[in-house]
């Protein structure tokens, strides 16, 4: 018996009737208990995945499961496991963020005093204190989004999927959300998020797939993924104010590619998601282009 | 079930929330979009003798429009396109709770307007006939209207078309129905289009509460088979995904 998958996603595709291939063929599974990173540059097909795991866009063809349950087929059952965070989404403005937890942990299952409780501590734990009786016209699009966040985890789900879900928030904010994932995550949740941050997918991320032009270019665990860049060591430099990099299999061999360009200040470490992101996609777009 | 009838109250909470924000714009537009249509009618006739009870049937009839249709309808027009509705489908909430609970909101809406047009019956020395019909009368408008405007909120291609659209039937249409006078004094070709409008049957049926002249049940009837047909085209329209 394999691991237990909170998603399942079974040779899912969506063809869109302007003939726009978005997903093609995609197969993946989210384990439970991780937190699974969806990467891939704009236009990879990451948000029509995800709108498609959450219910809201039907497939073309392909299945998929949230904890065993068929999504298409039993959206009702599928969908008070979920916390789900879309990518485009907006508050309401007339509405302050108390109200926005307290009436969307209700329309999430929870009872009226626990939906209030509830919202009581996502103002603290998200830092929304001081906004709780503002109108949310008067919140920046930063404060929107942490709401927003805690919107989608009101009801302690126990899968969560958040497209791209600290998108302008700055690196405070940032942190306080990913302390909240993280804690979900310790008590039994599965998370699904899509980033264009690497630090964000390196932070907190246990499993990524890498996604581009509707397929997944790779997927695994991070560390499996790191492996699969052509280089294991990066040196970078700045020339001209601008900055650079050299790759190699070896500490050594980066050092000794930097100093036969008579770089004096450089930084040698190794290479990244990004450098295996940046890699992937670039590799994709020169064979399409030859 | 339980479940389904918490969705519609918060709906409808979240609903009279928005709509009720800032308190005096919503004071104004209650007070001030339906009396002055009355005003105009009542000082227009001079002595208004048994017209009365219609002049405040079509200022109930044309305020709940401008509520319920215009208002409701720009609503879920915005929510679609301006992704707030997309919020609320990611929760686990049915598409029939969530146009239920707009439709609460709605009839609030309209019993509090038609509350303050009946209670300045009097400032403009027009008498009328209350019973207990009034309200079910009121809120069966108020539903059949808002029907009209789940079919604009869930069926415009565009937020500009959809608005026109709110426009249109909430505001255009109502100043051509025989709201504050009988469909007789159309022409013929408006008498048709007029018998197509639930508007001209809410008017018909309160105008025949509130002059206690009573026979308002048949236009109650067809004012109901009205509200069934949007209702079901509406919601039969309304999609939760999209393919």
């Amino acid at each position: 018996m394999g691991t237990p998958l909170a998603i399942a996603i079974r040779h899912l595709t969506k063809r869109f009737k302007n003939g726009v291939l978005a997903n093609d063929a995609i197969d993946l599974g989210v384990p439970c208990g991780v937190v699974f990173g969806l990467l891939g540059p704009n236009g990879a097909g990451k948000t029509t995945l995800v709108r498609q795991i959450t219910g809201e866009l039907v497939p073309s063809s392909g299945s998929v499961h949230v904890l065993g349950i068929d999504v298409l087929r039993e959206p009702h059952r599928a969908k008070p496991l979920m916390g789900i965070l879309p990518q485009e989404a907006d508050v309401f403005m007339a509405l302050t963020p108390e109200e926005h937890l307290r009436l969307f942990g209700r329309l999430r299952g929870l009872s009226r005093a626990a939906a209030a409780a509830r919202a009581q501590e996502l103002l603290g734990l998200l830092d929304l204190r001081e906004h709780r009786k503002k109108h949310s016209l008067h919140l920046s699009g930063g404060v929107k989004r942490k709401l927003l966040v805690g919107m989608a985890i009101v009801a302690s789900p126990k899968v969560l999927v958040l497209d791209e879900p600290t998108t302008g928030l700055d690196p405070n904010s940032r942190r306080q959300v990913w302390g909240l994932m993280r804690a979900l995550q310790q008590e039994g949740a599965s998370i699904l998020l899509t980033t264009h941050n690497m630090e964000e997918a390196e932070a907190l991320c246990t499993s990524v797939a890498i996604l581009d032009r509707g397929r997944v270019l790779a997927h695994g665990d991070i560390e499996e993924i790191r492996a699969l860049c052509s280089h294991r060591f990066k040196g970078t430099y700045r020339e001209n104010g601008a900055g650079n990099a050299v790759y190699g299999q070896t500490h050594a061999e980066v050092v000794g590619r930097l100093e036969s360009l008579g770089v004096e200040e450089y930084t040698v470490a190794r290479t990244t998601l990004e450098d295996l992101y940046l890699e992937l996609t670039k590799k994709g777009r020169v064979d399409e282009h030859g | 079930m339980a479940k389904c009838a918490s969705d519609v109250l918060v709906i409808a909470e979240l609903q009279l929330l928005r709509t009720a924000r800032p308190l005096w714009g919503f004071l104004i537009g209650t007070v001030v979009f339906p009396l002055p249509m009355l005003f105009f009618a009542r000082y227009l006739l001079g002595d208004v003798g048994e017209r009365g009870p219609r002049l405040i049937a079509g200022s109930i009839v044309f305020s709940v429009g401008l509520s319920t249709v215009r208002e409701l309808a720009q609503i879920l027009n915005m929510d679609r396109f301006t992704y707030r509705l997309t919020l609320i489908r990611s929760c686990p909430i049915h598409p029939f709770s969530y146009a239920a609970g707009m439709i609460l909101a709605a009839v609030v809406h309209a019993v509090v307007n038609s509350g303050v047009v009946l209670l300045c019956a009097p400032l403009f020395g027009i008498g009328v006939q209350l019973s207990l019909w009034f309200l079910p009368v009121t809120v069966l408008t108020a539903v059949s209207l808002a029907g009209i405007a789940l079919v604009i909120g869930t069926w415009s291609p565009s937020w500009e078309v959809g608005n026109t659209m709110a426009q249109v039937a909430g505001v255009f249409i109502v100043l051509l129905s025989p709201i504050y006078f009988p469909v007789a004094r159309l022409p013929d070709w408006l008498q048709a289009l007029a018998h197509l409008s639930p508007y001209t049957y809410a008017a018909n049926a309160l105008d025949g509460i509130l002059s206690g002249h009573g026979g308002f049940q048949g236009d109650a009837i067809v004012l109901a088979a009205l509200t069934v047909v949007c209702l079901t085209v509406g919601l039969g329209r309304m999609r939760w995904r999209e393919t």
